[in-house]
């Protein structure tokens, strides 16, 4: 009998030590669960379009592309993935804003997410985020990138990869007039 | 026995080496009544006085003795049972940690994938269809085109008109501060 109650206790107190260190891989997995979620009700929603271009996908573009953004991303960035939503309604733009907020609040240290841009007004917006891959802040390994014009579908592109901070200024400088 | 070989006995029995034989014949040759030297008379003397003396053995001494060793056995292997009870306890729980984090990270890699993404189609006038499956476990996604090309240009319109709405918003900023009008009254002291 005390050697059954030994026994147990000994397990509840080991269980404990590993339950805490299980925590922070529960945690990163949580808020990857929720970013799932959002995504999931994102491609639900009416009027809502995503396209998803995975690494293979990025090394075989077609070459007249060449002198375009995304020639400029892929040939310049270790691109991983580039996911496009176009936002056709005002729930799905919200939707897009809760998977940006995922994106920025669901980080542990060291992560964490670098506000880049952010322009508001009544019609128009421009939120960009830059996430610093920690053991060198000046590569991004994903950047958010959300914009709205009246009249038009909102945008929502998440970049993936180990992207040069001076590519993203590249892209602003060359493509944006 | 010669005296000679009394006294190496005797020498022996007070150091503690004698043997049980040697002792033996040591108690026989001093019981003789055989004339020895004086110091070694006094020896005798000695000798068979403490021989006289019966041991007293306290009743029930051997089950004590018995039972001493027997308690200390006990709780030597008790003390070797908890301790391999509690390291197999470990064993086991920390192959379960592991296993469930890797599992854990095996269902969400580390790119944001790890979705049933489902069929999507662009009601749009583009009539461009853009199919993404994903698997749950493999986190590959197929794409039902075989050619990206029009997923491309899917991407690479969409970055230039964010592009677009980003030069936008630098012209508006740009207008912000031109617009800021300095007069001689205005304290740039702040």
């Amino acid at each position: 009998m005390k050697q059954i109650l030994t026994a147990i206790i000994a397990i509840i107190f080991i269980g404990n030590c590993a339950f805490s260190q299980t925590i922070h891989s529960t945690e990163d997995a949580t808020s990857k669960k929720s970013k799932t979620e959002i995504m999931t009700h994102i491609a639900s929603l009416p009027n809502v379009s995503v396209t998803y271009l995975t690494k293979s996908m990025l090394q075989k573009l077609p070459e007249d592309k060449a002198e375009s953004p995304l020639a400029v991303l892929v040939n310049k960035g270790e691109m991983k993935s580039i996911r496009v939503f176009h936002l056709g309604s005002a729930e799905s733009e919200a939707a897009g804003k809760r998977l940006i907020d995922a994106y920025t609040t669901g980080i542990s240290e060291p992560d964490y997410a670098e506000l880049l841009m952010l322009q508001s007004n009544e019609s128009d917006e421009v939120i960009i985020y830059g996430f610093p891959i920690h053991n060198d802040t000046s590569y991004y390994k994903t950047v958010l990138m959300f914009s709205k014009t009246k009249g038009k579908k909102a945008i929502l592109i998440i970049l993936t990869g180990k992207i040069h901070e001076d590519v993203i200024g590249e892209l602003i400088d060359s493509f944006s007039k | 026995m010669e005296t000679d070989k009394i006294t190496a006995l005797l020498n022996k029995y007070y150091s503690g080496d004698i043997l049980p034989l040697e002792y033996q014949s040591l108690l026989s040759a001093l019981k003789d009544d055989i004339e020895l030297p004086p110091e070694l008379e006094t020896e005798r003397k000695m000798f068979l006085a403490i021989e006289a003396y019966a041991p007293l053995v306290p009743e029930g001494l051997e089950n004590q003795l018995i039972k001493a060793i027997d308690r200390r056995t006990k709780r030597a292997k008790h003390i070797l049972k908890l301790f391999l009870t509690g390291s197999a306890a470990a064993v086991i729980l920390i192959c379960i940690t592991v296993a469930s984090y890797r599992y854990d990270n095996k269902a969400m890699p580390n790119s944001e994938l790890a979705a049933n993404v489902s069929v999507v189609e662009e009601s749009s006038n583009s009539g461009i269809m853009t199919e993404s499956i994903e698997n749950e476990n493999t986190g590959i996604v197929q794409t039902s085109s075989e050619d990206f090309s029009d997923e491309a240009q899917i991407v690479n319109d969409a970055l230039l008109e964010v592009l677009s709405n980003i030069h936008m918003a630098q012209n508006d900023v740009i207008e912000s501060i031109e617009s800021i009008q300095v007069t001689p009254s205005t304290n740039l002291n702040i």
